[in-house]
């Protein structure tokens, strides 16, 4: 072969891989699953795995949904992000929009609400403790959950 | 002026097997067949865009720069297909489009065409384009974040970040057995030592890639994990594990191998395949970085021209 065919065939293939590439990325979007697999947090402490698939399954730690997603309680609306009712900041007198879906303002006036990393470490640690298993609070631990 | 010398070129002996250019890059291609079958295997639709992107948009910025730049268009050689589709294969599944793109555009530009193409590139192109992309878009080279929507059947987080955050506890668990058959979270290509091995083997067999350097890479891994593991077992993992985790097939058969970018008498091939090893090894165990083959490969890249003149000398 001559190194013009070459060519020519090198660009079909190009064309034609370039194609099928065009059609998975567009028909194939990476997309958020129904129930998360595994979170990654990017922390300014590096980031943390948290395996939800792993601790929710039956054939894992099988853990209630309803032990984490813990408001309203036992009630599968609580299905939701914590960080839609823990915002990253506490501001005072500032009411998290997603409260507002179910409850007037004035009816939750004063609630003590975590903020998202206090939540976080809070739930993730408590119940580690409860069970005497995964890792638990304090400062020798926090790799444990950290990749630094 | 005495010397206005620039480059220095080794010299004698050359090797030729009779072939053309484009007859070992097809091999090459074969070759990481096994290695690409794996991957879609693994991970399904994504990965087969990310390959499809990698490897067509490297063969058009080749086409497109050589045009530019009134160069002969030599896309026919096979070549820049196999910088795109090995710089694919190092990819997560779902890296995006964009990161693509740019990725086998640094391959191809920065990577090979600046050095004047084929052959005058002094790092492997691919390597060098993956080491940019890490350094600017770390967390897109995140295997366990990029992944994080795949369920998997084995330990589901990278070994080698794994084992440097947590310690060899933490991946002492994980059988040898999975890891060469791919179950390990990593590279759409890198991850099943098996398919590597086969297309690796193959190549050597094909008298493309000279054993040395992909043998000597291994042994430099060998040896030095394994006195890592001696010295400390609770700090250090074994070297079975450093083998088969990561990059390290993937670079001992097919980044430190690259052509123009590595050397051709035998000593020198020992020595820079044992470097790569060795440096590899001293990256993950004591540098930052979870996995070291990436920087091991170019720091060997770098020295190449040093160590290929070791070679017999002419006596006076
Ligand atoms: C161990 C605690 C835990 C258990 C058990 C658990 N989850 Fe979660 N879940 C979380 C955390 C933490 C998040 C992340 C929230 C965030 O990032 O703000 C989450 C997120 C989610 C989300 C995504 C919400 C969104 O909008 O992003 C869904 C859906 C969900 N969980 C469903 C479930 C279901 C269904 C179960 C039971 C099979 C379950 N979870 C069990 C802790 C848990
Ligand atoms: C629908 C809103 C909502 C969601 C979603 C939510 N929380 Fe909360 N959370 C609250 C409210 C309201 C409080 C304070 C009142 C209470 O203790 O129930 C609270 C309190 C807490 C506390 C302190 C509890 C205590 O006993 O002091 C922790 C810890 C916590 N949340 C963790 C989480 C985590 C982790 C998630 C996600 C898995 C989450 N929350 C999701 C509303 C929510
Ligand atoms: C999906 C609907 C829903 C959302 C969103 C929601 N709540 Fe509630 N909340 C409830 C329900 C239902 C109850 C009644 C629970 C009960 O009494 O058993 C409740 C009860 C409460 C109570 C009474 C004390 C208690 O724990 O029983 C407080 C305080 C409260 N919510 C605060 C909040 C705050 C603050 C937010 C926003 C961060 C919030 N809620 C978001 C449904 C919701
Ligand atoms: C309701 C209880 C519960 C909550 C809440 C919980 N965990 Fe766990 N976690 C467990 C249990 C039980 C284990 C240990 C199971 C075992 O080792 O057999 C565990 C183990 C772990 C481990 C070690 C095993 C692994 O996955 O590699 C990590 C890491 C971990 N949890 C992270 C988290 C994080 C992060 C959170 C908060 C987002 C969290 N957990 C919230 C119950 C919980
Ligand atoms: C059980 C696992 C776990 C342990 C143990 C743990 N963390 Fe975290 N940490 C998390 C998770 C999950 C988040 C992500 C929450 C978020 O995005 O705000 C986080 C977030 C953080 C953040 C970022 C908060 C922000 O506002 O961005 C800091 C800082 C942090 N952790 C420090 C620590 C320190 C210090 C320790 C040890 C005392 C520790 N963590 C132990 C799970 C853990």
């Amino acid at each position: 072969m001559t190194s013009k065919k070459h060519r020519t065939v090198a660009y079909a293939v190009a064309v034609h891989l370039l194609l099928v590439a065009i059609v998975c990325y567009a028909a194939f979007p990476v997309t958020q699953p129904e129930k998360p697999i595994r979170l990654v947090y990017w922390t300014n402490a590096g980031k943390v795995l948290f395996n939800h698939e792993l601790h929710s399954s039956d054939t894992g730690f099988g853990l209630s949904c309803l032990d984490c997603h813990h408001h309203p309680p036992d009630d599968d609306q609580a299905l939701m992000a914590c960080s839609q009712c823990h915002p990253q900041k506490v501001k005072d007198g500032v009411t998290p929009k997603a409260c507002l879906d179910c409850h007037d303002a004035d009816e939750i006036e004063g609630t003590e609400l975590p903020n998202k990393s206090d939540a976080f470490h809070g739930q993730c640690t408590g119940c580690h403790e409860q069970f005497g298993k995964g890792p638990p609070s304090g400062s020798d631990n926090c790799s444990k959950c950290h990749v630094m | 002026m005495l010397s206005s010398k620039q480059f220095i070129v080794s010299h004698a002996p050359f090797w030729h097997n009779g072939t053309a250019v484009h007859y070992r890059n097809y091999n090459w291609l074969l070759a990481l067949a096994p290695a690409v079958a794996a991957g879609l295997t693994y991970f399904g639709v994504p990965a087969l865009g990310v390959i499809c992107l990698a490897v067509s948009s490297a063969i058009l910025w080749e086409g497109l720069i050589t045009k530019l730049s009134g160069r002969q268009v030599n896309v026919g050689d096979g070549n820049a297909a196999l910088v795109g589709l090995i710089f694919g294969l190092l990819l997560p599944a779902t890296a995006p489009w964009w990161l693509v793109l740019s990725g086998t555009l640094i391959a191809i530009l920065i990577g090979q065409q600046v050095f004047g193409g084929i052959g005058g590139n002094p790092f492997n192109p691919a390597a060098l384009s993956w080491a940019i992309i890490f350094l600017s878009w770390k967390t897109f080279l995140d295997f366990d974040s990029m992944l994080a929507n795949y369920s998997f059947n084995f330990t589901p987080y990278h070994p080698l970040v794994a084992l440097k955050a947590f310690g060899p506890q933490a991946v002492a668990q994980i059988p040898l057995l999975d890891l060469f058959l791919g179950k390990q979270v990593g590279g759409i290509g890198t991850t099943c030592g098996l398919a590597l091995v086969t297309g690796g083997i193959w190549l050597i067999a094909r008298g493309i890639v000279r054993w040395e350097i992909p043998v000597s890479f291994l042994a430099g891994v060998l040896v030095s994990s394994l006195i890592f593991y001696v010295a400390a077992p609770a700090k250090f993992a074994g070297p079975g594990f450093h083998i088969l985790a990561g990059y390290t097939l993937f670079g001992a058969f097919f980044l430190a191998p690259e052509d123009s970018s590595s050397p051709v008498n035998f000593v020198p091939m020992l020595i820079y395949g044992a470097t790569g090893g060795i440096m590899t090894i001293l990256i993950r165990n004591i540098g930052a970085y979870p996995d070291g083959v990436i920087f091991a490969v170019l720091v060997i890249n770098l020295i190449n021209p040093l160590i290929d003149k070791i070679r017999p000398q002419r006596v006076n």
